[in-house]
């Protein structure tokens, strides 16, 4: 676009003085209305400022700063608008806004303790925000429906970065969060239907949240590594939650999914020792799926609400699996495989199952119902086990079969 | 030192040049097809262009200390470049 004509119509030359070369202080401020627009700002050097501001459809702003303290403001008033930074240093921010719809906005900071605040209003925007290094903030808000939000922050061992994504009066609305190192922390809100939750965090002592509100919701946590959080909640129907930690030996990961809403489905699955795992859910026809993988794990369900269904398996030593419901219609299944392992199930209502199957050695099952109509199963396969059914109320019916020696069943009814 | 250009018309061009310190530079273009270019070399810079109407292209460079860039412009197709330097 600069390709200025051999003529130069006017051109004032001022004498030279003192040319200093100082790397700081600089300041850009850019201001456009109209269509088709293009800012280009380029700065090097410490404590630099950059403003943009544009108002018009099909704008562009492409903001660079480079060196430690700069920061730069930059605002979209419009349609089909796009805005492209990069900021390499430490200790550099952004900040912008757009209004309009189809706009998108890519943020690339390379550098620790750097900031990017990101705020979009209307439908059908894209944020992407890129950060390398330590110590990271971003932070991007969107309102309106069919917004896609994706933070991408890679750090070194001792990360500390921190991501937010908020999504509200939306519809359709999709949010990425992946993280790199430990001690990071990634939380995503989302407030409407059918919106998606995606977070990723690869490293140890990571903490992932989830919140939407809304029906046909889905979120999925993926957490690597060690001593990692992952939280989901949900409240709406038909949604769907998938909370997968894989910690290697020794996992002492955290899971936890919570949900409030007809026809909802969890699904927590847990490779290591030293995991827990919490399902809540309330209202009827939900699902909770738990899988753990090792030894010294906890898994425990509660659903209240009628026709739920909970699903536990657990493969190691000294696991704990409990499932508690309360409602009728409800059903329980718990497989053990492994040694010293516990069953625990619970429930009130009429017209309930329990089923927990256990193989290896020295295990307890337990099952406790209070109402009509409910079934009790409990198979053990191995030796030294112990079955405990407890059955209050009327037409109960409770089944124990134990294959091997030293085992002991008790039925109350 | 203050340079300052005020153009209208069409597809004129603008340039100011300052090496040294302490200067100042504005250009002010009304109507179509403008270009306005201002170079500082030196501190303490201040640059200004305002450009009014359709297919404008604005270049400010600076170096030096205590740089600031200022450009306004209303109108379609319109681009500006600022580059400040250590």
């Amino acid at each position: 676009m600069f390709k200025f004509k051999p003529l130069v119509v006017a051109m004032l030359t001022v004498g030279a003085m003192q040319a200093h070369a100082d790397a700081n202080n600089s300041y850009a401020d850019v201001d456009q209305n109209g269509t088709d627009q293009r800012a280009t700002i380029y700065q090097e050097g410490r404590a630099q400022n950059s403003e943009t501001y544009q108002e018009g459809d099909r704008n562009a702003v492409t903001v660079r700063q480079y060196d430690r303290g700069n920061s730069a403001n930059a605002y979209q008033n419009g349609a089909d608008n796009t805005l492209v930074s990069d900021q390499n240093g430490r200790g550099n921010s952004f900040d912008t806004s757009s209004v309009g719809k189809w706009n998108d906005i890519t943020i690339g900071q390379d550098g620790s303790y750097n900031e990017v605040t990101v705020d979009q209003a209307n439908w059908n925007n894209d944020a992407v925000v890129t950060q390398r290094d330590n110590f990271n903030d971003a932070t991007i808000t969107q309102s309106g429906y069919n917004n896609d939000v994706t933070i991408d922050q890679d750090g070194g061992l001792f990360t500390g970065n921190t991501a937010v994504a908020e999504q509200v009066e939306t519809e359709s609305s999709k949010a990425f969060i992946y993280q790199d190192g430990t001690l990071n922390y990634a939380s995503t809100y989302q407030e409407g239907s059918l919106s998606s939750a995606t977070i990723d965090q690869d490293g140890g002592a990571n903490r992932a949240m989830a919140t939407q509100t809304g029906d046909r919701s889905t979120s999925t946590i993926t957490q690597v590594g060690n001593a990692n959080a992952g939280y989901s909640y949900q409240y709406g129907t038909d949604g769907v939650v998938s909370i997968y930690q894989d910690g290697g030996w020794v996992g002492l990961n955290h899971a936890e999914a919570t949900q409030a809403g007809e026809r909802n489905e969890a699904s927590i699955n847990q490779d290591g020792t030293l995991n827990r795992a919490y399902s809540t859910q309330g209202g009827a026809d939900n699902f909770t799926g738990i899988d753990q993988v090792g030894g010294s794990n906890l898994a425990v369900s509660e659903q209240s609400g009628t026709d739920g269904i909970v699903d536990i398996y657990q493969d190691g030593l000294f696991n704990v699996a409990s499932a508690e419901q309360g409602g009728s219609d409800n059903d329980a299944n718990i497989v053990q495989d492994g040694n010293w392992n516990v069953a625990n199930s619970e429930q009130w209502g009429d017209d309930g199952e329990v089923d927990i199957d256990q193989k290896g050695v020295d295990h307890l099952a337990s099952v406790s119902q209070w109402g009509d109509g409910n079934l009790a199963n409990i198979y053990q396969a191995g030796n030294d086990h112990t079955a405990l059914v407890g059955q209050a109320g009327n037409d109960n019916a409770a089944w124990v079969n134990q294959l091997g020696s030293g085992n002991f069943a008790s039925i109350t009814q | 030192m203050e340079a300052s250009i005020a153009q209208r018309g069409s597809e004129l061009d603008a340039h100011i040049n300052q090496v040294g310190a302490y200067n100042e530079a504005q250009i002010l273009q009304s109507g179509f097809g403008h270009q306005a270019r201002i170079n500082q070399f030196g501190s303490n810079n201040f640059a200004l262009i305002e450009q009014q109407g359709a297919s404008q292209t604005a270049l400010i460079e600076q170096t030096g200390s205590d740089k600031s860039a200022t450009v306004r412009q209303s109108g379609q197709l319109v681009d500006v470049l600022v580059r400040q330097y250590r």
